[in-house]
Formats: C-alpha cells, sequence, structure tokens
C-alpha cells in the first residue's frame, strides 16, 4: 500500500518533470493593459479616419502631408505594440496556469494512492471491529447484560459503514477528477501553442501595418516629385518606418 | 528517452514534494495499533472480571480517541489539499482573448483603401507620361502592401479562432476537474467527520462494556443469593403441622428493595464518590437476622487538615430495617461515641452509599462514602 504510493508519487513527479519550467504569473493588469490598447486603437483611428480628407487639401509637396501620414504611421505602431504587450502578458499568464494545472494533475495523481491507503486502512479497522462483535458474542451469550454493549458495538460497525461509503463517494469522483485535470493539461498545451500563434499572426500583421504606410508615405513622395520634380520636406523630425 | 537535466531536476523535486506532501499515516496507524495491542482479551473477560473491567475499559476508550482524532486529522488535510486545488480551479475560469483588433474593422479600412487607390490607378493607368506611370506603380505597390494587409488579418483571425474553440474545451475540461474535486473533497471531510461520530460510538460502547461486567456480576450474585436462599429454605423432610408457618420459608422483604441491597459486604474502592474526610479504605459488613439489622464499619481517612495523620474509624450499628428505601441505624464507636448511620442503595445494584455521623469532641461531623458490594 505504502509501496503504491511511493509509485504513483514517482510517476507524478515524472509527469512533472516532462513539462517545460514553472512560470510565475505576470504582476501586470491584464485590464490595464486592455485598457491601454483601447486608448491606443482609438487615437489610431481618429487620426487614420481623417488623413485622406486632410491629405486632400494640401498641395502634393506640402510638408504636412507627410507629417500626417507619419503621424498616422506612428499611432499605428503604437498601438500594435500595445496589443503584443497585451498578448505577451496573456502567454506569460497561460504559461503560468499550464504549470499549476501539471501541479494539480500531480497532487490528483498522489490522491489516487492515498484514497487507495484510506480504504486499506478502513479494511485493517473492519476486520477489527468484525473479530470484537465475534469475541463479544461468544464470550456473553446468553447473558442479557451485555445486550446494550453488544448493540452499541454494532452501532460503531453502522458508523464505520458510513465512513466507508463515504469514501467509495470520494473514490468515485477521484479517477474522473484526473482524467478531467489531465484533458485540461493538454488543452492548456494546445491553448498555448494556438496563443503562441496568434501572436506570430500579430507580428506579421504589424509589419504588414507598417509595410502599408511605408508604401502610402511613398505614394505621397511620388506624387510630390512628379509635381514638383523633388521630394517634399519632411516636417519636424521623423522615425524610421518599420 | 533522455530528458533534459533541468526538467529531471523539477521532476524529481516535485516528486519529492509529492512524497513530503503525502499524509503522515505513521502517527495514526501507531496510535491504532497501540490501541489494538493494549487489550486483545477485553470483550473475553468482560463475563468475568466485573467492576475490575472499568479502568481497562476506560484506557481503551482513550486509546480509541487518541487513534480517531490524528485519523480524522489526516483525513482532513487530504481534504484540504483537494479543497485548495478546487479553489485554483474555481478562480480561474478560462477566457477567450478579448476582441482587441476587430478584424471587421480592419478588412474594411483595408478595402476601403484598395478600392480607392484601384479607382485612381485605373484612371491613370492608361497614361503613358513615365512620371504618371511612376506614380500608378506607387499605387500599385500601396494596393498591394493592403492586399498583404488583409491577408495578415485574415491569418490573425484564423489563429484567433482555433484558439477560441481550444479554450472552450480547456474551460469545459477546468469546470468538470472542478466538479470532481468539490465533490471529492466534500466526500472526505464527511468521511473525517463521521470519524468523530465513531469515535463517540466508542466511547459509549466501552462505557456500556463497563456497566454490562457490573451488572452481570450483580446478576450472578443475585442468582447465587436467591440459590443459597432457596437451599435454606428447602422443605423439612417431615410436612409441618398445617397450622404453623415455618419460620425458615421465604418471607416477603421488609424493604422496599431487595435485602441484598443492603446486606453483605461492601468496601470503599479509589476513585470511588464520597464526601466528608477522603476515605482511604472503608469496609462495611451488614447482616439481617428476623428483620433486624447489625453490621460493622471499619475505615481509615485522611485528616481533615492536609497532613499525613489518619483517623481509624470502627463502628458498630444495628436496628430494625424499616419499609424506606434508605435504612438509618444508630452507631456506637469502639471509644463508646454514638451516632448514625445510613445505607442508600446506589443506582447499579452493586452499589450502597453509607452516610454517617459521630457524636463527640473526637467525632466526626458528617462523612458519605460510595461502596460496591464484593
Amino acid at each position: 500500500m505504502v509501496r503504491l504510493g511511493w509509485v504513483l508519487c514517482v510517476l507524478a513527479g515524472i509527469a512533472v518533470a516532462q513539462a517545460p519550467a514553472a512560470a510565475d504569473p505576470p504582476t501586470t493588469d491584464p485590464a490595464a493593459l486592455q485598457q491601454n490598447v483601447a486608448q491606443k486603437t482609438q487615437e489610431w483611428s481618429i487620426l487614420a479616419d481623417a488623413l485622406e480628407a486632410q491629405i486632400i487639401k494640401l498641395l502634393p509637396c506640402d510638408p504636412k502631408a507627410s507629417a500626417a501620414i507619419t503621424d498616422v504611421s506612428k499611432a499605428s505602431d503604437a498601438r500594435l505594440a500595445a496589443i503584443a504587450a497585451y498578448l505577451g502578458d496573456a502567454n506569460l499568464r497561460a504559461s503560468a496556469q499550464l504549470e499549476t494545472a501539471k501541479k494539480l494533475l500531480a497532487s490528483a495523481m498522489a490522491a489516487e494512492a492515498e484514497l487507495t491507503s484510506e480504504k486499506a486502512d478502513l479494511a485493517a479497522e473492519r476486520a477489527g471491529i468484525n473479530g470484537q462483535i465475534v469475541n463479544l458474542t461468544e464470550s456473553a451469550k446468553d447473558k442479557p447484560a451485555f445486550t446494550s454493549a453488544e448493540d452499541q458495538l454494532k452501532q460503531v460497525s453502522l458508523a464505520e459503514q458510513k465512513r466507508s461509503d463515504a469514501l467509495d463517494s470520494a473514490s468515485s469522483h477521484q479517477a474522473p477528477s484526473v482524467a478531467a485535470l489531465r484533458d485540461l493539461v493538454e488543452q492548456l498545451e494546445k491553448r498555448q501553442t494556438a496563443q503562441g500563434d496568434v501572436q506570430k499572426a500579430f507580428e506579421k500583421e504589424q509589419a504588414a501595418w507598417s509595410a502599408y504606410y511605408v508604401a502610402r508615405l511613398a505614394r505621397a513622395q511620388t506624387e510630390c516629385t512628379i509635381t514638383q520634380g523633388a521630394a517634399p520636406r519632411t516636417q519636424g523630425k521623423q522615425s524610421k518606418q518599420k | 528517452m533522455r530528458l533534459p537535466f533541468r526538467r529531471l531536476v523539477l521532476g524529481f523535486t516535485v516528486g519529492a514534494l509529492c512524497l513530503t506532501a503525502q499524509i503522515d499515516r505513521n502517527s495514526y496507524r501507531e496510535a491504532y495499533r497501540a490501541w489494538r495491542e493494549a487489550d486483545p482479551k477485553l470483550e473475553a473477560d468482560a463475563i468475568s472480571v466485573g467492576a475490575a473491567l472499568s479502568s481497562r475499559t476506560s484506557k481503551d476508550a482513550d486509546l480509541a480517541a487518541s487513534y480517531y482524532a490524528a485519523h480524522a486529522d489526516a483525513l482532513r488535510k487530504l481534504a484540504a489539499d483537494r479543497t485548495s486545488d478546487f479553489e485554483w480551479l474555481r478562480d480561474n475560469a478560462l477566457r477567450t482573448l478579448p476582441d482587441l483588433a476587430p478584424v471587421a474593422d480592419e478588412i474594411r479600412f483595408a478595402t476601403n483603401e484598395i478600392t480607392a487607390l484601384t479607382a485612381g490607378a485605373s484612371t491613370l493607368s492608361s497614361d503613358k507620361d513615365p512620371a504618371i506611370q511612376r506614380l500608378v506603380q506607387a499605387f500599385q505597390r500601396e494596393q498591394a502592401a493592403l492586399e498583404d494587409l488583409k491577408t495578415s488579418i485574415s491569418e490573425r483571425q484564423d489563429a484567433e479562432n482555433q484558439a477560441i474553440k481550444i479554450v472552450t474545451a480547456a474551460e469545459q475540461s477546468r469546470a468538470t476537474a472542478a466538479s470532481h474535486l468539490l465533490s471529492l473533497s466534500a466526500s472526505l471531510t464527511q468521511a473525517a467527520e463521521l470519524m468523530n461520530h465513531e469515535s463517540d460510538a466508542w466511547a459509549a460502547y466501552y462505557s456500556k462494556l463497563a456497566t454490562s461486567a457490573v451488572e452481570q456480576k450483580a446478576a450472578e450474585k443475585a442468582a447465587a443469593d436467591k440459590a443459597a436462599a432457596e437451599k435454606a429454605a428447602a422443605p423439612a423432610p417431615a410436612n409441618p403441622p398445617p397450622d404453623k408457618l415455618d419460620p425458615a420459608l421465604p418471607r416477603p422483604s421488609i424493604t422496599p428493595l431487595p435485602l441484598s441491597r443492603y446486606v453483605g459486604s461492601w468496601s470503599y474502592q479509589s476513585g470511588d464518590m464520597f464526601h466528608g474526610p477522603e476515605p482511604e479504605s472503608v469496609e462495611v459488613t451488614v447482616h439481617e437476622e428476623n428483620g433486624h439489622a447489625k453490621g460493622t464499619l471499619s475505615g481509615r481517612f485522611k485528616a481533615s487538615d492536609g497532613t499525613s495523620a489518619e483517623k481509624v474509624v470502627k463502628i458498630e450499628f444495628s436496628g430494625d430495617f424499616r419499609n424506606t428505601r434508605n435504612q438509618s441505624f444508630t452507631l456506637q464507636t469502639a471509644d463508646g461515641a454514638m451516632g448514625k448511620i445510613e445505607l442508600a442503595p446506589g443506582g447499579p445494584l452493586n452499589v450502597l452509599e453509607v452516610i454517617f455521623e459521630i457524636e463527640g469532641p473526637n467525632g466526626i461531623p458528617q462523612a458519605g462514602v460510595t461502596l460496591v458490594k464484593q
């Protein structure tokens, strides 16, 4: 019985050994990160929606045109950076949840051995009490003074049966809880991969947005070039496009 | 299969944690062994030892209580671990990622831009001016960038949909596991609570066993007394004259309780109840003859001032039995002091309470002691 407990524990340990190192959950506030995304999205949206209407009023080489495009591009970068920060945080949280779920699985597997031990101990108790009932019944045969003691011993036996029923009930949930936790761990591993894929897709989209704004700025420069024969001057300091 | 060293270390650390997290069964198993090995012949002896069983049942009851307390603690820890796991699952419901960049809005934006560019490019495309052609190319590059963007947005949507599907399945597993762990924890908690009831049931059993042993002894004594009385009352070889009652025939008892509740040898056992000076030993004998009681009390009492001095009391008493539960008689000590003594039958058949009072400067104002029949 004790040996079985050791074996299950070692197996649980090996199961965890096959998993990546545990990660602490991040201390950032996901709600604040989400709020930041909403704010950056709104800022970008306002600038992006107004861009064409703003540019159309300007001459092709007006530096305000390229400045307006650069501003929208920067707002787009800020929005996508906020989304990336949220996703990075979500992935760390997912990783921490996965590690905890693995520990819960190991703990549930170990509990299986504990329940086996409980039942074995209960069986020994039952054998003991049955022996007492036999001894008392034999020695107190035809002795009415002992009737109440015999009855009480039977009450003890009934109380023990109730505990046995409770342990049976616990056992009936043991295997399903292990199975559900195993499913959970598998699903959380898949979720980690899937969230990683979302993050990668966003990085690709981020590059596509940057490429679009580079192309938009290039068109504005071409429009200036063909009308003035020179590139428009930039207004103020501009950061490089990705 | 070779596991990376870091994982091996982690695995064995968790394995070791798991082993230390196992509930300590040794302490309650030792308590169980101590209980079971303490008095294996208790039930077998119960019928023969009478009041002497009481100390043995008390010991067993204490050992049983220790065992049940230790085992219930272990069960409660097992239940608490499951409860803690349940609580984590309960507090960590899995949610899909929020819609941070609504796909429909972004696709609409890109499509509108493409439409505008397409219109612009088609207006200019027939113009062969090289400068205009450069502008057309710029339009086309921007258009291509927007198409790439649309593709990226769609791919991201696919990835998000896949993640949503997985999180939905994971959430179902989480809810299932939480539900089973809650039931598991509740059943284990119930089992621990039931152990408390079992402990109480064992205490009641041992108490009843002790009482049964005393009652059995008393019943045997009563049966023996009855047999002796019947033997004494056996008819004489010749029939007595019909107009005269045989004095040896059983007479109706004078007292409301059988005379055996007063008559016989009684003694104090350490731990029995008393009031007044604390007895060290008390022996009482009571005889009955023709409704007349005659008895002696011999006892040693601790001095009331707490010194090691003892008070030795020797009393003789006599008087008629009366039709009352408690019987009062006059007493006289060895040195001539007078007083009174009362015999009060106890609840169990083999218990008698004796209350006495000795007058005079060296007397005892009042003392009471519970005696057991010998």
